[in-house]
């Protein structure tokens, strides 16, 4: 993990709007070749930050480094290493999409013609990209906002909520387009969303930012561990299974209904569980472990309940 | 059917405002044979006239029958006596002019002129022979002798077509006129007769042979004489509210004057305005052309500047730029200048268009060259060369309210807000100057006032009126602020007014939050 190239280097960013401190010293780093997921609830300052990075905001104190280009010194250089799209991207509405990218294109260096044709492909907007992009239903400037994105080969790609708006389908091509360009193609993606599904499924890292601070960052995967196992078991008495349990497990059961209850265990700690019912008379009809969601470990690591800011 | 006419009503509208102004001349082209523009008034034929004046004098005639002779002297009789003379004078005129073949009395040539002055020698000669031959002194007999001369003279006109007479015996007229006169006669004689001289000089032949404009030459001839008699008395009539003032001249009116005497005289000497009709008709043209289109483009301009940043935010299209890897002042300079091309390109394609319009419809030779005083003598600058130049001093003003619509929208971020004042301000803009116009005020913190910086173009091509027929003439005169700040203030004043609003446009633009 910390062989990784760094792609995008963020320290003690902060930015307040009056006595509202909306991003406080938040700092981390970008890996090439990863998704990184930005989660937070509505007000946690995920939007402001996103925005101090692609220079819509100023900021109050700290540095951004794209590419190894620090920002302030070496603005233009920096910049041409990232693209982003911020909500929904917007373009100009009399303009074919592929005309809209012509433009956009010319201002970066180095895009040929052949570059935009592939984007496009790429995005799937082939049969549409003459269009004007006045006609274009939500999803398909969505695709075109990612092509516009991306069509300098950024190393770093930015995305604010880029699942708002879209169907399922959209949702899920969305995530393996990015998915695809950031482990076949090593660009570093950032995602910022509130909806935990989505992250759980697109992301490889992910941060948790509450109330303008960066809480934690972890693995997908680790977090979802973290959130050690829920195991349901279907038992006779669900009253007696829990006595005979005795303190060991206080605190960790949870669930409880007529036939079942659920205990937050570790993988090692089951076989034992099962003996000890079994030897209090408990008849054991099924076992089955429920993951651990993203969910349960955003609650843990935010303590909980959403916070309007 | 809707989207059709929706689509057809907006291309219309368009074609209607831009073909309009590049049309003008073919609108006034047709208004002038339906309305006569030119001033061609409808006069009555000289025949018709005579019938009047010969029932006049029927009736004069029954009435002094009825009066009858009693001997005594009675008021009444002169009276109808005086009027029975009077009518018989004009009935010798208008026989002599049918005679002559001008029974349409809209022809003028000198000819006509000197036929129009008969009544006026038999006038003086009837007065005069009242007085007993005895008790007449020797100016009133030469004088008397010089009438009858004169009328003969006249006579012999419409066969010899002698103009240099008809000069000479103007000028002896003259001095006879002017003997009664208090005063400087000689220096009156001097600038009334040089007129004369000039029209010799420019017409030899009186307007009988076609080539000239008699009517025209003469009206022009009128207008350089009054400003001679304005430079001389050192006095010039100002118009405003209180209505007529005599304003004594400024060393530099003084000069504005002669030099523009100098450059009337020189047109009438090279005959360059032959066709009076045309350049009468093609001036007002231009004028209305100038003046729409330049309305049209500065609303179009303002609309664009105005909507060019707090469209962009308001739409969310200016994301794009912002994430581009262009400093924001790149952007900001991007911006302005192709507004800038736009207003500039527009003004130059519309000019082209309504003066090409004009050479088609009105011919080459109303397109009279601009003419100035360069050390002393009098330079031309071809039309086209003037019309470029005359186009982008006049747009100075207009990229004042371009940027002023500019700095609103980046400032405010709204557009509706942005247009509206800046649109108000730009109509309101003609108004203020018309006022202070009027009300004839010279105040020193006037000079700070916007408004009455942006007319660059008086400054720079003072003899740009001269191109005018005179009734616009008229009207720039009411309209164009009678005091005005000094090229160099104007210029530096306008110099730093832009700079300001480019500051505070690019400081917003650059360096707020874009949220």
């Amino acid at each position: 993990m910390s062989e990784e190239k760094v792609a995008m280097r963020i320290q003690n960013a902060t930015k307040a709007f009056g006595k509202n401190i909306a991003v406080n010293h938040v700092s981390f780093d970008l890996h090439a070749g990863e998704v990184f997921g930005f989660l937070g609830p509505n007000g946690a300052g995920k939007s402001t930050l996103i925005k101090m990075i692609m220079g819509f905001l100023s900021m109050d104190e700290g540095s951004i480094e794209i590419n190894g280009f620090d920002r302030k010194k070496e603005y233009e250089r920096a910049m041409s290493g990232l693209g982003g799209i911020v909500e929904n991207p917007e373009m100009y509405r009399d303009f074919s999409g592929i005309t809209n990218l012509t433009m956009y294109a010319r201002i970066h260096e180095n895009v040929p013609r052949e570059r935009i044709d592939e984007v496009i492909r790429t995005v799937g907007m082939q049969d549409r990209a003459k269009d004007k992009v006045k006609k274009y239903s939500l999803g398909m400037k969505q695709r075109i906002g990612l092509a516009q994105a991306i069509v300098h080969k950024p190393a770093v790609l930015v995305l604010d909520e880029p699942t708002n708006g879209l169907d399922p389908v959209g949702i899920k091509d969305l995530r393996d387009i990015l998915r695809k360009l950031a482990h076949e193609q090593g660009v570093a993606v950032m995602v910022s969303s509130h909806i935990l599904s989505e992250m759980q499924m697109m992301c490889d890292r992910v941060g948790i930012i509450n109330k303008g601070r960066l809480l934690d960052i972890k693995l997908v995967d680790e977090l979802k561990s973290l959130a050690v196992g829920q195991y349901k078991f279907v038992v006779s008495s669900p009253k007696t299974a829990i006595e005979s349990l005795g303190s060991a497990f206080d605190g960790k059961i949870s669930d409880v209904t007529e036939e079942s209850f659920g205990i937050c265990a570790e993988k090692t700690e089951v076989p034992g569980i099962i003996r000890t019912l079994t030897a209090s008379g408990v008849d054991i009809f099924a076992v089955s472990r429920t993951e651990g969601t993203l969910e349960d470990a955003y609650m843990q690591i935010t303590g909980g309940g959403i916070t309007v800011a | 059917m809707t989207k059709i006419l929706r689509k057809v009503s907006t291309l219309v509208l368009l074609c209607v405002l831009i073909l309009g102004c590049v049309f003008i001349p073919v609108i006034i082209r047709v208004s002038d044979y339906f309305i006569g523009i030119t001033g061609d008034e409808y006069m009555t034929s000289a025949e018709d006239d005579r019938n009047i004046v010969v029932a006049q004098i029927k009736r004069i005639e029954t009435e002094l029958e009825n009066i009858g002779t009693d001997g005594s002297p009675n008021q009444r009789r002169i009276e109808l006596l005086d009027s029975k003379a009077e009518s018989e004078f004009e009935l010798e005129r208008l026989n002599l002019l049918i005679a002559s073949g001008y029974t349409d009395q809209t022809v003028v040539n000198f000819v006509v002129e000197a036929i129009g002055t008969l009544p006026q020698y038999r006038r003086t000669i009837r007065e005069l022979e009242k007085i007993p031959s005895d008790l007449r002194s020797v100016e009133q007999d030469e004088y008397l002798s010089f009438c009858k001369e004169s009328i003969d003279r006249i006579y012999a006109f419409p066969q010899n077509h002698d103009f240099e007479s008809f000069v000479s015996m103007h000028k002896e007229k003259l001095r006879y006129d002017l003997s009664s006169i208090q005063g400087d006669r000689d220096r009156l004689f001097e600038v009334l007769s040089s007129k004369m001289d000039l029209m010799y000089k420019a017409d030899p032949s009186g307007g009988t042979d076609g080539t000239v404009d008699y009517g025209h030459l003469r009206e022009s001839l009128d207008y350089v004489t009054e400003l001679k008699d304005s430079l001389d008395s050192g006095y010039s009539y100002v118009y405003d509210f209180s209505g007529e003032r005599l304003v004594p001249l400024s060393p530099k009116e003084q000069k504005n004057l002669s030099d523009q005497i100098a450059i009337e005289e020189h047109k009438v000497i090279s005959g360059v305005f032959v066709n009076k009709d045309n350049s009468v008709m093609a001036g007002l043209s231009n004028f209305f052309s100038v003046s729409f289109g330049k309305f049209i483009i500065a609303v179009m301009i303002i609309v664009l500047a105005g909507s060019a940043v707090s469209q962009e935010i308001a739409t969310g299209s200016i994301k794009s730029l912002i994430i581009a890897p262009v400093r924001r002042w790149k952007i900001f300079t991007a911006k302005i200048l192709s507004l800038l091309s736009i207003m500039v390109g527009s003004l130059l394609i519309l000019s082209f268009l309504y003066r090409l319009m004009s050479l088609v419809v009105f011919g080459p030779d109303s397109m009279g060259d601009y003419m100035y005083i360069n050390n002393g003598n009098v330079a031309t600058l071809p039309y086209f060369v003037y019309s470029f130049l005359s186009v982008l001093i006049g747009s100075v003003d207009l990229f004042v309210f371009l940027l002023f619509a500019f700095m609103l929208s980046t400032v405010l971020r709204n557009t509706a807000l942005s247009v509206a004042l800046s649109l108000a301000s730009y109509l309101f803009t003609g108004n203020i100057a018309q006022l202070f116009a009027l009300l004839g005020i010279r105040k020193r913190w006037m000079d700070f006032v916007p408004f009455l910086n942006f007319d660059l173009h008086s400054d720079l091509f003072p003899f740009a009126d001269n191109m005018l027929p005179d009734m616009i003439r008229q009207m720039q005169m009411a309209t164009t602020a009678s005091y005005r700040p000094g090229l160099l203030f104007s210029s530096v004043y306008l110099l730093v007014l832009i700079s300001c609003l480019l500051y505070i446009s690019f400081d917003s633009f650059t360096r707020r939050d874009i949220k």
